[in-house]
């Protein structure tokens, strides 16, 4: 295809996109109403069922454990993409 | 290498910071804080003997392999805390330790081994990162020097060409 059929396209599909989106609006609640049903649930929860004083700790290691797991990967990740980026250190030492 | 004042007044005031960022892993189920926090604040505490003394000197005690088994040890331990869940019974990551009473050290469970896996791991992954950023800017080619220069003559041997 064409380079302007596919941009067409591309602006096509987000126009459409971004209209869905807009309809989505009219179902959020109201603003200003009560808490969402998962966050009361934690809130109420989480000193009985988990026996720790400290909320967010609570959460981000018992609650949503998973997601730190992923947390911990993403910092080996970076220390690994620091080794590459700078990979001219080694060219150095050599000298 | 700096003065011999900043150098000594470092070396004095490496433990505190250690000893400061362990009690702020040690108590992330009671206080603010945690693993990700404590981690950094221990970090800092080799990073300012890695900027008083130069990273010939700093690589002679912590080089890149003992960090690097430091790091992965911590995310080994992690996992193998989540997973003795699923050994003993519960799920994968489920709380598996005694749960005390409330605002006792020795409460919440597993969370506060999982503290200190977290802990280690980010002071590990962070001061590698500092160490690896200062090994790199003492070996760029300072502005002005000759190698400069000599890319320049190059280019022009090119254009006439």
């Amino acid at each position: 295809m064409r380079t302007s059929t596919i941009m067409n396209l591309a602006a096509a599909s987000a126009i459409l996109m971004g209209a869905a989106l807009l309809y989505s609006l009219y179902s959020l609640p109201r603003f200003g109403s009560p808490i969402l049903d998962s966050a009361n649930y934690i809130l109420q929860a989480a000193a009985e069922k988990t026996g720790a004083a400290n909320i967010v700790c609570s959460i981000v290691l018992d609650f949503r454990g998973y997601d730190t797991l992923g947390e911990a990967t993403v910092l080996l990740t970076s220390v690994l993409g620091v080794f590459v980026a700078l990979a001219g250190r080694e060219k150095g030492r050599e000298k | 290498m700096m003065s011999p004042i900043v150098r000594t007044s470092s070396k004095l005031l490496f433990p505190f910071i250690l000893a400061y960022g362990l009690y702020i892993v040690a108590n992330g189920h009671l206080t603010p804080g945690g693993g990700f926090q404590g981690g950094v604040v221990m970090a800092m505490a080799f990073y300012l003997y890695l900027l008083s003394f130069g990273h010939e000197k700093t690589e002679k005690i912590y080089d890149e392999a003992k960090l690097s088994i430091t790091e992965s040890f911590g995310s080994l331990l992690f996992i193998g805390i989540a997973f003795a869940g699923l050994l003993l019974g519960f799920k994968f990551m489920g709380n598996w330790l005694v749960k005390g009473t409330l605002f006792d050290i020795l409460s919440a469970g597993f969370m506060l081994p999982l503290n200190f896996a977290i802990g280690l791991k980010v002071a590990a992954g962070v001061f590698t990162i500092a160490l690896l950023f200062v090994i790199f800017a003492e070996q760029a080619p300072k502005v002005g020097e000759e190698k400069t220069e000599a890319i320049q003559t190059g280019e022009e041997d090119q254009m006439i060409e």
